[in-house]
C-alpha cells in the first residue's frame, strides 16, 4: 500500500474516533415514560381534552338516611353519539353495577340510593369513550349539595376544614375502588394539634368497597376545627368528607371530595364579605416546617390605589401569616379593614415554597336563617381557558358563576349551553369582556335549560359557581367547575 | 495425451510431442468434453498444428484422466505395443520417449518412468519415482524442488511412476485392466503399479529421460482444497491397501495400518495438525463402507496376480514412510537451517498452536464449570427451550404460532432449527440449552483461526484467536443473557472467512509485496456461497439482528479496500457477494421472512429500541461493559494491538491491519451513535454491534502478530521494535481480565433470575392457561419486547414465564392491538380499565421487571419507566400481587382464561365489539378448560351447555370446535377473540386445522435447505460421478498397432 494511501486511512480512523468522542459528551434526557399518565392535577376534578378509551369517576357518595331525601349521579354527554356508562357503587358490600346509556348532548341521573335508608353509598362512574363529565347531587331537607367527582385516584388525601362543634357531625369516607385491599393511616388536627387515633392506623379496606368513619367516634368531638390526612400506606385510594354542620355558626351540609396534595398557591372566586357574614379560608399545613401565606383578593374596587401589577394579578396583598408545621390557621377575611364588602376572589399563596391545603369556608345568616358553604381552591395549574359544569346552571343561585381572569391580561369569555341542537353559545353572553385580574360574577342566564354549560375564555380563568339550596332554603353552595385541561 | 483444458502450455506440450526422436509414435489425443462445445476448437486446431497426423477423440465429457486412458482399451486395437500415456501439461525432452523405450526393454519392465523436473526451472527436480510402505503411505526418492545435480540418475526399480507420463507395456496394460477409474486421482498410479507389481512386471524410473511438469494442481493452496484431497487421497490409499495386499499378509497389515493411524492421528493433533489428523482418520473410517468395493477389486486382481505379497513386500520399504520422510525432512532442515546464516525470525511451531488451544479450551471449561454442572440461567435471551425437538418440529409443520396470542403464521425457522440440534444432544433439550451458550465462544475461536489464515502465518492466526477470546464480549453476553450476541459471535468470523475467499482475498504470501486476489473454480466459489449462505441464514434465523451487522463489516471492508487503492470491482465484490449471501439466506427463511414485510419491520429486526439511548458511554463500549464482567476495563488494553497494527505493520498484511482498525472505530462509533440515540434508525442492541470490533480487534492481533515474527524480527532495530514490544506487553496485560473470571465459574452469570421470581405465579394447569405482560424498558423486558413508546417496551408470553420461542418477535394482529391500545391507556392515563380491555386476550399477570440479573442487576439497575408502577398502581382491575425491587406484578381481576367457558354475562357482552363489550362489565369468573401442552394442541373436556365457550386468540376459523362430534360454528367474541354457542351439555374438542398449504411450503423450504447444505457440503464428487462413465468407441479402433511400433 502506498504511504499516502496509509496516512489517508489513518487519518479517517483518527477522525472517527474524534467523532465517536465528541458523540459521547452528548447527554440525553430522560423517557417520557409514562408519566404523562400521572399528571400533576389529576386528582382535582377536571377534564382531560386528549382522546380516552374510557374515564373513571370517583364521587363523594351519599350517606343513606342522614336526612337525605335522594341522591344521583350526573352523567353529562355531550357529544353527538350517545354514551355508555357504567356505574358502580361501593359500600361495605359487595358492589352492585348499573350499565346506562346517555343520548347525545343530555344528561341522565342515577339513583344512588337504590333503596337504600343506612350506610353509604359511593358511585364510581366509567364513561366508556372520551365524552363524558359527572357530578353528584344530594337532596337534603336542610339543602341541597352539589358536589364534584374526580378522575383518578390517589395514595393521599387532605381536608383542610372540619366541625364537629355543637353536634355537627362529620364523616370520612374512603373509598377504595380496585381489587385489593388497601391499608389506610388517618390523622387529624385540630386546635390541641395533631392527633393519630390507633383505631385509624392501619384500617385495612376490603376491595372495591366503601368505609364512612365517624370523627366523633374517632374523638374528634366538639371540635370547630379538623384538618385531616389520609394516608394509603398500600394501594390508591380516594376520601370524601361529609360534614352536617349543626350550630356555631354553620348550618347545613357538605359533601366534598379532599384534595389528593398539598400546593403552593390556590384560587377562589366565590369569596364574600359583608354583614352577617363570616367566611375563612382555613389552610393547613401537613409539613414539618413553618409556612408563610398571603392572602390576594380580587374584585371591584379592591385595588385600594395598589396599582396592578402586570407581572402579578394580585391586588390587596394581605400582609404574610405564618401557618405552623402540621398546623391549621383560619384567616378570616372580615377582619381585614380595607377589604371592600361584598362578592371576591381569592388566591392564598405561599411565601416559601411550603406546600398547603386551603378551603373556602362561608357562612352567612339571613334573616333567620344562616347556611354554610364549603369549597376547595382551585391549583394554579389548573386555571384554564375552558371550563365545563356538568350539571349547569338550572340550580344557580345569585351570582351563580363566577370567573377570575388570573392573568394580568385583558380577555373575553363565552358562556355556552348543551342542548339538543349540540353546543350554542348564548347569546348574550359571547365574548364578553374581561379584564385583567377581574371578577366577574353572572346570574343565572335567561333561557338556559338543565344542559351542561361551558365556558370558554381567551385568556386562562377559574371558575366556581353557587347552587341554590333547594327547598326555598335562602343561601347557597359553592361548587367548582370542571378545568378541561390538554394531556 | 489426455487434453483437460486450453492452457496455456498446450501448445508447447503438444510441440515438445511432436518433436519426439522416435519414429513409429502413433498419436492419440483424448480432449475431455464435446466435439460441438466451441471453446474446445482452440484445441483442435492445435494440435491439427502441431500433430497432424495425431488421432482426436472427444469424451463428451470429464470421466478423469484414469477413465479417459482406459478408453485406449477400445479405441487402439493389437497388444503387442506399448501405450505412452501423457498428462496436457508435460513437455518431454525430444528423446524421453525413445529413452524410456529403451530402458523397458533393456529391463525387461513393464512399466517405466521419466525423471520429471519443473516446467520454469528444469534444474529442480520434481519426481524420479516415488517408494512406497507396506500401508501404501508414499515416499518420494527425490523431494520435490530439489536441485538436480545427477544424484538421481541411476535407472532403479520403484514402487510408483507417476501416471503424468508413463509407458506400459500394451499388453499388461490390458492384462491389468488399465487404470482403476473408481479412486481418486491422487491414488492411480499406486494402485496401477501395485497391480502391475502383483503380476510380476517391473516399474522402473529412467532419469535419462526428462520431462518438465507443469503440475498445475500443486499450485492449489486453498487449504480446503488441499483437505479435501487429503481425505480422498488417504481413503484411496486404505482401499487400495486392503484391495491388493495379499490375503495371507492382509489380516496383519490391517492390524498394523489401524495401530499406526491412530498413533499418527494421536501425533498430528499434538502437533496441531488437525486437517490431516481429520483427513487420515476419515480414511480408516472409510474402509468399512467401502468393504464392497475392496471386495471386487481383490477378486479382479485374483485374476492376473502371479507374484507373492512376500515378494511385493520386498519391493515396498520397510518400516514406516512417515518416519522415513520425517527423518529425511530434518536432516534437510538441519543443512538448511546451516546453510541459511540470515536472522529470519521463525514462525512459531505447531506445538504453540496446540499449547493455545489446549489453554483456551481449559479456560473456556474452567470458566463455565458451574454452567456446565447446573446448566445456564435463564437469564436474558437465555430462556429455557421448554419443548422436546419432536415438539418444537410438531410446532413448526402446524403453522400456528403460539407465541403472545398465537396466530395462523409461518414459525420462526430457529425452532426448527432447535429441533435440529436436539439431534446432536440426542434429545437432551437441556444439554443443549446449556452447549448452545457454553460451547458458542469456542466456535467463535476455531472461526478466527480459520479466518486469520489469511495473514499466512500461524504466529497470526494464534495472535488473531488468542485476541477474540481475550474481548469480554462472550463472557459478558452470558453474563447478561445476550444470547443473540453471543451467536453472533460465533458465527461473524466464519462468515468473514467465506466472504474473504468469495471475493477472492488470497493469502497472504511474504513473497509478494502486496495482496493478491484470486479467483477460484465456479464448484468451489458454489460451495463456498451456498455454506456462507447457510451460515447468514441460520444466524438470521436465531439474531435477525445479523442482517444489519453484516452489511455494515462489508461495507467497511468495501471502503477500506478502496481507499486502499484497490480496484472498485474487488470492492464492490464484497457488498455484491455478501449481499447475494444475504437474499438468498432470507429466502431461506421463507416463509417465516414474510413475516417481516410489514410495518414495524426495523423493529422486530433490531429489536425494541431505548428511548434517548442506553448511555453505556464511550469507554465502556470500548471494554464491552453489556454485561458483569470483572476487570472489564483492563481489556482496553487489547486495543494496543490496534493502535500497533496501524503504525508497524508493513508489507501486505497493512491492508489487514487497516480493515481492522476501520473495523473498531467504525464498530465503535456506531455503538456510540445508538448509544446516544443519534441514528436515524435504532440499531440491533450494542453486544451484538460489538461483535464488529472485536472481530477488528483480532483481526489487528493477527496483523500485528505476524509483524511481530516477520517484519519487526527481521528488520533492523528502530523505534518500531520497541513499540512492538510495548504493544505486546499492552497486548499480553489486556488478556488477563479473562483468565481472572474464569475463577467465577459461571462468567458471572446471576444465580437467581427473572423467572425464578416469577416460578411464584400459579401454575396454568389448576387455574387455566394464561398470559403475562411484561412492561418496562426494553433492556429488561424478557422475551420479544416491542416498543410501545416514550421508553416502554412489551411483551407477552403464554404462562408465567418466557421460554426460548418467545425471544422472535410476532407480527402484529387484532389482539395485539387491542393489548397495544390497553398498554397506551395505562401509559398515556387515556383508561383505568386497561385490566378489562386485557382480560378476553387472557392477559393474568402484568410484570413490571426491573432487575432481570441481567442487564439491570442491583449493582447497576435500570429503572423502570418513570411513571409506570403508579400509572398500573391506578388501574381499577390490577391488584398488585407482588413487589420488591427487583419486579413488580399485578393481576388482571377481570382475566379469563385462554380456553374456558364464559360467565353468562361474558357471554352476553361477547356478542358486542369494541370498548363498550369489555369495559363495561367485568368478564371474571369463567370456568377453565384443559390447558394443552402446545398452543397448537387439541383439547377435549365436558361442557354443562348451552354455554359459550371462548378461545383468547385473535379471532380465525381454523380453530374447530366439535360438540359431540358435530361443528360448531365459530363466532368473534368482543370483536377479536373466538368464541363458540354450544347449545347442549357434551363432550367439546377444540383443534386447530394446519392448512395443505402451509404443509407445502415448509416442505419446500425443507428441499431448499438440503439442497443448500448440500452444496456446502459436497466435496468435488467428480471421480466419483466419472467412474458411472464409460467410454465406449462405437465405430470400433481407432489406431491399430503395427510391428515397427512394437520395436
Amino acid at each position: 500500500m502506498k504511504p499516502i494511501r496509509r496516512i489517508i486511512n489513518t487519518a479517517l480512523i483518527l477522525a472517527v474516533i474524534g467523532t465517536a468522542i465528541m458523540v459521547d459528551r452528548r447527554d440525553p434526557g430522560p423517557s417520557e415514560g409514562a408519566t404523562v399518565a400521572l399528571a400533576q392535577f389529576a386528582g382535582f376534578p377536571h377534564i382531560s381534552s386528549g382522546g380516552r378509551i374510557s374515564t373513571s369517576w370517583f364521587c363523594p357518595g351519599a350517606a343513606a338516611g342522614d336526612g337525605i331525601e335522594s341522591a344521583s349521579v350526573v352523567i353529562a354527554n355531550s357529544g353527538d353519539q350517545e354514551v355508555v356508562a357504567s356505574v358502580n357503587f361501593l359500600s361495605d358490600k359487595e358492589p352492585e353495577n348499573e350499565t346506562v346509556t346517555v343520548p347525545p348532548r343530555s344528561r341522565i341521573e342515577v339513583d344512588l340510593l337504590r333503596g337504600r335508608t343506612v350506610g353509604v353509598i359511593v358511585p364510581v362512574v366509567e364513561i366508556i369513550g372520551p365524552v363524558g363529565t359527572v357530578e353528584q347531587e344530594l337532596i337534603y331537607k336542610a339543602g341541597d349539595v352539589t358536589a364534584q367527582c374526580v378522575s383518578q385516584t390517589s395514595s393521599r388525601w387532605f381536608f383542610a376544614d372540619g366541625f364537629t362543634a355543637e353536634g355537627s357531625t362529620q364523616r370520612l369516607v374512603l373509598i377504595n375502588p380496585y381489587p385489593a385491599s388497601a391499608v389506610v393511616n388517618v390523622a387529624y388536627t385540630t386546635n390541641d394539634g395533631r392527633r393519630t387515633p390507633p383505631a385509624l392506623q392501619g384500617l385495612i379496606l376490603a376491595p372495591r368497597s366503601a368505609r364512612s368513619i365517624s370523627l366523633a367516634d374517632a374523638g374528634a368531638t366538639d371540635e370547630p376545627r379538623i384538618a385531616i390526612e389520609v394516608k394509603a400506606v398500600n394501594g390508591q385510594i380516594v376520601a370524601s368528607r361529609m360534614q352536617h354542620y349543626l350550630g356555631a355558626g354553620r348550618l347545613g351540609y357538605s359533601t366534598g371530595l379532599g384534595v389528593p396534595a398539598a400546593l403552593g398557591e390556590w384560587w377562589f372566586t366565590s369569596g364574600r364579605t359583608g354583614e352577617n357574614v363570616t367566611e375563612e379560608l382555613v389552610v393547613f399545613n401537613p409539613s414539618d416546617s413553618l409556612a408563610q401565606v398571603n392572602v390576594s383578593f380580587f374584585g371591584v374596587n379592591i385595588t385600594n390605589d395598589i396599582p396592578i401589577d402586570q407581572s402579578s394579578p394580585a391586588a390587596l396583598p394581605s400582609s404574610a401569616i405564618d401557618i405552623p408545621a402540621g398546623g391549621v390557621v383560619s384567616i378570616k377575611t372580615d377582619a381585614i379593614v380595607d377589604l371592600p364588602k361584598g362578592d371576591h376572589a381569592m388566591v392564598v399563596s405561599s411565601l416559601n415554597n411550603a406546600r398547603l391545603v386551603v378551603e373556602h369556608v362561608l357562612s352567612q345568616r339571613t334573616g333567620g336563617s344562616a347556611f354554610t358553604a364549603v369549597t376547595n381552591g382551585v391549583p394554579r395549574g389548573l386555571a384554564s381557558v375552558k371550563w365545563r359544569i356538568p350539571s349547569g346552571l338550572a340550580k344557580g343561585a345569585r351570582s351563580a358563576i363566577t370567573i377570575l381572569n388570573t392573568t394580568a391580561v385583558d380577555g373575553t369569555f363565552t358562556i355556552s349551553a348543551i342542548g339538543p341542537g349540540g353546543e350554542v353559545a348564548l347569546p348574550a353572553l359571547v365574548d364578553v369582556p374581561l379584564g385583567a385580574a377581574s371578577l366577574q360574577g353572572l346570574d343565572v342566564p335567561e333561557g338556559l335549560t338543565d344542559g351542561e354549560v361551558v365556558i370558554t375564555a381567551t385568556v386562562p380563568i377559574v371558575v366556581q359557581r353557587r347552587t341554590t339550596r333547594g327547598h326555598g332554603l335562602v343561601g347557597f353552595g359553592i361548587v367548582g367547575a370542571l378545568p378541561v385541561v390538554k394531556r | 495425451m489426455v487434453i483437460h483444458e486450453m492452457g496455456e502450455w498446450l501448445p508447447e506440450t503438444l510441440q515438445a510431442l511432436a518433436s519426439q526422436d522416435y519414429g513409429s509414435l502413433q498419436h492419440l489425443v483424448l480432449v475431455t468434453g464435446s466435439v460441438d462445445d466451441p471453446r474446445q476448437q482452440p484445441i483442435l486446431d492445435l494440435v491439427a498444428t502441431a500433430i497432424p497426423s495425431a488421432v482426436v477423440r472427444f469424451l463428451g465429457g470429464n470421466p478423469g484422466y484414469a477413465a479417459a486412458c482406459n478408453s485406449v482399451l477400445d479405441l487402439v486395437q493389437g497388444e503387442s505395443g506399448f501405450f505412452c500415456f501423457l498428462h496436457d501439461d508435460v513437455a518431454l525432452a525430444p528423446d524421453a520417449i525413445s529413452r524410456l523405450l529403451e530402458e523397458l526393454l533393456r529391463s525387461n519392465a513393464g512399466v517405466v518412468g521419466p525423471k520429471f523436473v519443473h516446467w520454469d526451472d528444469s534444474r529442480m527436480i520434481q519426481s524420479v519415482g516415488i517408494a512406497v510402505d507396506r500401508f501404501g503411505v508414499e515416499m518420494p526418492y527425490a523431494d520435490d524442488g530439489e536441485i538436480d545435480q545427477e544424484q538421481h540418475d541411476a535407472v532403479q526399480d520403484v514402487f510408483v511412476v507417476s501416471s503424468a507420463t508413463m509407458l506400459v507395456r500394451a499388453d499388461l496394460f490390458r492384462t491389468v485392466g488399465g487404470f482403476q477409474p473408481d479412486v481418486a486421482s491422487a491414488g492411480t498410479d499406486l494402485d496401477f503399479c501395485w497391480r502391475c507389481h502383483t503380476t510380476g512386471a517391473r516399474v522402473v524410473v529412467v532419469p535419462a529421460a526428462v520431462v518438465r511438469h507443469r503440475e498445475s494442481m500443486s499450485t492449489v493452496t486453498d487449504e480446503e482444497v488441499l483437505r479435501d484431497m487429503a481425505r480422498d487421497a488417504e481413503k484411496t490409499r486404505v482401499a487400495t491397501v486392503a484391495s491388493l495386499t495379499s490375503t495371507a499378509m492382509l489380516p496383519i497389515v490391517l492390524f498394523q495400518m489401524v495401530f499406526f493411524t491412530l498413533g499418527r492421528v494421536l501425533m498430528l493433533l499434538v502437533s496441531g495438525k488437525v486437517t490431516f489428523a481429520l483427513a487420515e482418520f476419515s480414511g480408516l473410517l472409510s474402509l468399512p463402507f467401502a468393504l464392497g468395493d475392496v471386495r471386487t477389486r481383490r477378486d479382479a486382481v485374483a485374476q492376473y496376480r502371479v507374484v507373492g505379497g512376500s515378494e511385493i513386500r520386498a519391493l515396498q520399504i520397510r518400516g514406516s514412510a512417515y518416519v522415513a520422510s520425517y527423518l529425511r525432512r530434518r536432516a534437510r532442515r538441519a543443512g538448511l537451517e546451516q546453510a541459511d546464516s540470515s536472522q529470519s525470525a521463525r514462525e512459531p511451531a505447531p506445538r504453540t498452536a496446540y499449547v493455545m488451544w489446549s489453554v483456551l479450551v481449559g479456560f473456556l471449561l474452567i470458566g463455565s464449570r458451574t454452567l456446565l454442572n447446573s446448566g445456564v440461567v435463564a437469564v436474558g435471551q437465555m430462556a429455557p427451550i421448554a419443548a422436546s425437538g419432536r415438539e418444537l418440529v410438531a410446532s413448526y409443520a402446524s403453522g400456528w404460532w403460539g407465541v403472545g396470542f398465537g396466530q395462523v403464521s409461518s414459525l420462526p425457522t430457529g425452532t426448527v432449527l432447535a429441533a435440529v440440534g436436539s439431534i446432536v444432544t440426542l434429545g437432551n433439550i437441556g444439554l443443549l440449552h446449556t452447549l448452545a451458550v457454553v460451547l458458542l465462544p469456542l466456535i467463535g475461536w476455531l472461526g478466527m483461526w480459520r479466518f486469520a489464515s489469511v495473514m499466512g502465518t500461524r504466529g497470526a492466526r494464534i495472535s488473531a484467536t488468542v485476541a477474540y477470546a481475550a474481548v469480554p464480549l462472550p463472557y459478558a453476553s452470558i453474563a447478561a443473557g445476550r444470547w443473540g450476541a453471543l451467536f453472533v459471535f460465533a458465527m461473524l468470523p466464519w462468515m468473514i472467512h467465506l466472504s474473504r475467499m468469495l471475493v477472492g482475498h488470497a493469502d497472504i504470501a511474504d513473497a509478494r509485496s502486496h495482496e493478491a486476489m484470486v479467483t477460484v473454480s465456479p464448484a468451489l466459489w458454489r460451495r463456498w456461497f451456498a455454506s456462507l449462505t447457510l451460515l447468514i441464514a441460520i444466524t438470521f434465523a436465531f439474531e435477525p439482528g445479523i442482517i444489519v451487522v453484516l452489511p455494515m463489516v462489508v461495507v467497511v471492508m468495501a471502503a477500506a479496500c478502496l481507499a486502499q487503492g484497490m480496484h472498485f470491482k474487488w470492492a464492490s465484490r464484497w457488498v455484491v457477494v455478501v449481499g447475494s449471501a444475504v437474499v438468498a439466506a432470507l429466502l431461506l427463511n421463507l416463509p417465516w421472512t414474510v413475516t417481516y414485510v410489514r410495518s414495524g419491520w426495523w423493529e422486530a429486526l433490531t429489536g425494541a429500541p431505548v428511548e434517548n439511548g442506553r448511555e453505556i458511554g464511550l469507554l465502556n463500549l470500548m471494554h464491552f461493559s453489556i454485561g458483569k464482567f470483572g476487570l472489564g476495563f483492563a481489556s482496553l488494553l487489547l486495543y494496543a494491538a490496534v493502535v500497533g497494527a496501524v503504525l508497524l505493520v508493513r508489507g501486505p498484511r497493512a491492508v489487514w491491519a487497516l480493515r481492522g482498525a476501520s473495523l473498531v472505530v467504525v464498530g465503535i462509533l456506531v455503538a456510540v451513535l445508538d448509544d446516544a440515540a443519534l441514528m436515524p434508525a435504532h440499531l440491533p442492541e450494542p453486544a451484538v454491534m460489538l461483535v464488529v470490533v472485536a472481530f477488528g480487534i483480532a483481526v489487528s492481533a493477527s496483523t500485528m502478530g505476524a509483524s511481530l515474527v516477520l517484519d519487526l524480527g527481521r528488520g533492523r532495530f528502530s523505534w518500531r521494535q520497541p513499540l512492538g514490544a510495548l504493544v505486546a506487553v499492552a497486548f499480553m496485560v489486556g488478556t488477563v481480565p479473562v483468565a481472572i473470571n474464569t475463577v467465577n465459574g459461571r462468567w458471572n452469570q446471576p444465580s437467581l433470575a427473572l423467572p425464578q421470581l416469577l416460578a411464584q405465579l400459579p401454575d396454568e394447569v389448576n387455574e387455566g392457561g394464561y398470559r403475562t405482560m411484561f412492561i418496562g424498558d426494553a433492556r429488561v423486558v424478557p422475551g420479544a419486547a416491542i416498543n410501545l413508546g416514550w421508553g416502554v417496551s412489551y411483551s407477552i408470553v403464554n404462562g408465567p414465564t418466557p421460554t426460548m420461542i418467545d425471544q422472535w418477535e410476532t407480527p402484529p394482529t387484532r389482539a395485539r392491538d387491542t393489548a397495544v391500545a390497553a398498554l397506551y391507556g395505562i401509559v398515556r392515563g387515556q383508561t383505568a380499565r386497561a385490566g378489562r380491555l386485557l382480560a378476553p386476550l387472557s392477559v393474568r399477570f402484568i410484570v413490571v421487571p426491573v432487575i432481570d440479573g441481567g442487564q439491570s442487576t442491583r449493582d447497576n439497575p435500570i429503572a423502570a419507566p418513570r411513571g409506570l408502577v403508579d400509572a398500573l398502581s391506578r388501574q381499577l382491575d390490577l391488584r398488585r400481587r407482588y413487589a420488591s425491587p427487583d419486579l413488580v406484578i399485578y393481576e388482571n381481576a377481570a382475566w379469563v382464561p385462554v380456553r374456558s367457558v364464559l360467565t353468562p354475562i361474558g357471554a352476553e357482552n361477547s356478542k358486542l365489539a369494541g370498548a363498550r363489550s369489555m369495559i363495561a362489565r367485568g368478564i371474571s369468573g369463567a370456568t377453565p378448560l384443559p390447558m394443552p401442552s402446545r398452543p397448537e394442541s387439541s383439547m377435549r373436556a365436558q361442557v354443562d351447555g348451552p354455554a359459550t365457550v371462548h378461545l383468547a386468540v385473535p379471532f380465525t376459523s381454523v380453530w374447530k370446535l366439535t360438540l359431540n362430534g358435530q361443528s360448531v360454528p365459530v363466532r368473534p367474541a368482543f370483536g377479536i377473540t373466538n368464541a363458540y354457542d354450544i347449545s347442549e351439555s357434551g363432550n367439546v374438542e377444540i383443534s386447530f386445522q394446519s392448512s395443505n398449504a402451509h404443509t407445502a411450503t415448509v416442505l419446500l423450504q425443507f428441499v431448499a435447505w438440503c439442497l443448500v447444505l448440500f452444496v456446502a457440503l459436497s466435496r468435488r464428487r467428480r471421480s466419483t460421478s466419472r467412474t458411472s462413465m464409460k467410454i465406449s468407441a462405437p465405430d470400433g479402433p481407432v489406431i491399430v498397432m503395427s510391428e515397427s511400433v512394437q520395436q
